[in-house]
């Protein structure tokens, strides 16, 4: 029994609306879903399809400690970690910002002599927590409790770490404003700029009838010496709105 | 599966193949990027997973496409679209010799995959941004040449950037070569532009 034990959501088995519940996770983020919605979500995640009976995400303070920012099923021993508790899985997982998983807490008396009699008093017998990274350090924890031994499969802690992301997404947005599109965005602003700077050497090299290295060399030069954004500048180019001789003219002049 | 490509894709002709589990697996990337059609293309526009499992049968959807990875022994090809949020950047395509359906723990694991994918160039794009430079993955296939070619023909035929471009990929996929072959022809002047001029 022990095994493939039974917590809220059966974790021993596959959810057979696994790959619908995942989707639907993308799906309820299309948009701009708020802070609430991604957090409930994850918790959602922890305590369905991971089958948590307690899940919770807690951050780092700044100045030490930790703070529940979310929490769902039987989580009065998950706030307590904020105020009572120095020490157990989360606070491990996040100073190594990596999985700390007790599959068994009897077994792990010894690891977190504090940690543990509480959280076994509290009915739990198992734990998973998951770093939020936020680069590459952790900035708090996705906690799974769990009140019978529990051994996540390889695909729970990827979808568990998969989550995590998601709640970094969501808390970065609270506190850092669209940081977290940004850097999304930048993905994609990155590849179309590199496109833009291809087309626009091209374009001064199919002008001026030159190596498409020398017309990168003179595009570069005219950026570095005008000051001007190589973005900016490739896209005049692209554009029509920038005679290729000037970059090039200018580039002779340097 | 067989094979499996990761591209980071921005538009219709922005693209770079980041992952290709072999280089046949890059070819048939290419082979999309050439003909401008199939899964991973339709599955990054429209945002859903294209799951084909008998590319047979779908030779009407994408008759350039599909006459292509059939000859190269592609039979089976399923797409996932990366995204987190409202946010697109690639694809997960998943490719197979043998005809027949994914499995819906496969699909599973396939959807999970193309979000660890996501989140792991989220992950790269943010320590770019931390290292102070920009993000700039190291592609297994860059299709920049085709891009300087775009360019380069756009001024010399005085035609747009778009049309440039289709014109490349008119000439490959007449002449049953890859787009980057013949924009490396274009940069290096061995092909006559009046051939390209239609």
């Amino acid at each position: 029994m022990s095994r493939h034990p039974r917590a809220g959501g059966d974790p021993g088995t596959l959810p057979s609306d696994l790959t619908g519940a995942v989707a639907a996770i993308t799906a309820r983020l299309v948009g701009t879903p708020d802070n609430d919605t991604v957090l409930r979500l994850i918790l959602d995640v922890g305590t369905e399809l991971l089958g948590a009976s307690a899940a919770g995400v807690l951050l780092s303070r700044p100045g030490g400690g930790l703070e529940v920012v979310a929490s769902a099923g039987k989580t009065r021993f998950l706030e307590s970690l904020q105020t009572d508790i120095d020490q157990g899985p989360c606070v491990d997982s996040i100073a190594m910002a990596t999985v700390i998983s007790s599959t068994d807490l009897a077994e792990d008396g010894s690891r977190w002599p504090k940690f543990v009699p509480a959280a076994l008093a509290a009915g739990f017998r198992a734990a998973v927590a998951v770093p939020l990274r936020l680069d590459g350090q952790a900035m708090g924890g996705f906690n799974l409790l769990y009140d019978t031994e529990m051994t996540l499969e390889r695909w729970q802690l990827e979808l568990a770490q998969v989550v995590s992301d998601l709640a970094v997404l969501a808390l970065v947005q609270e506190r850092g404003g669209r940081r977290s599109d940004r850097f999304l965005e930048a993905t994609v602003t990155a590849l179309n700029g590199r496109v833009q700077l291809g087309q626009a050497v091209g374009v001064v090299a199919g002008t001026l009838g030159i190596e498409p290295a020398a017309a990168q060399a003179a595009i570069l030069a005219y950026v570095h010496e005008n000051g001007r954004a190589l973005r900016e500048v490739t896209g005049a180019i692209t554009g029509g709105t920038l005679d290729p001789a000037v970059v090039a003219g200018d580039q002779d002049s340097a | 599966m067989d094979a499996a490509i990761l591209a980071l894709r921005g538009g219709s002709h922005a693209e770079e193949v980041l992952g290709a589990s072999e280089q046949g697996a890059a070819d048939l990337a290419e082979a999309q990027y050439t003909v401008g059609e199939g899964p991973g293309v339709e599955a990054f526009t429209s945002g859903s997973p294209v799951l084909v499992p008998d590319l047979n049968i779908e030779q009407v959807r994408w008759p350039g496409f599909a006459q292509a990875a059939l000859a190269s022994g592609v039979a089976a090809m399923f797409a996932f679209p990366l995204q987190l949020g409202a946010i697109r950047l690639g694809t997960l395509e998943l490719i197979r010799h043998s005809p027949g359906g994914l499995p819906s723990d496969e699909l599973r694991d396939a959807v999970l995959a193309a979000d660890l994918g996501a989140a792991a160039l989220l992950r790269q794009a943010r320590s770019a941004e931390a290292e102070g430079h920009e993000f700039a993955p190291e592609p297994v296939r860059s299709y920049q040449d085709v891009n300087v070619a775009t360019g380069m023909l756009a001024a010399q035929l005085h035609i747009g950037l778009d049309d440039a471009f289709t014109r490349l990929r008119a000439h490959a996929y007449s002449r049953n070569r890859s787009i980057l072959e013949v924009a490396r022809d274009v940069l290096k002047r061995r092909i006559v532009l009046d051939e390209l001029a239609e």
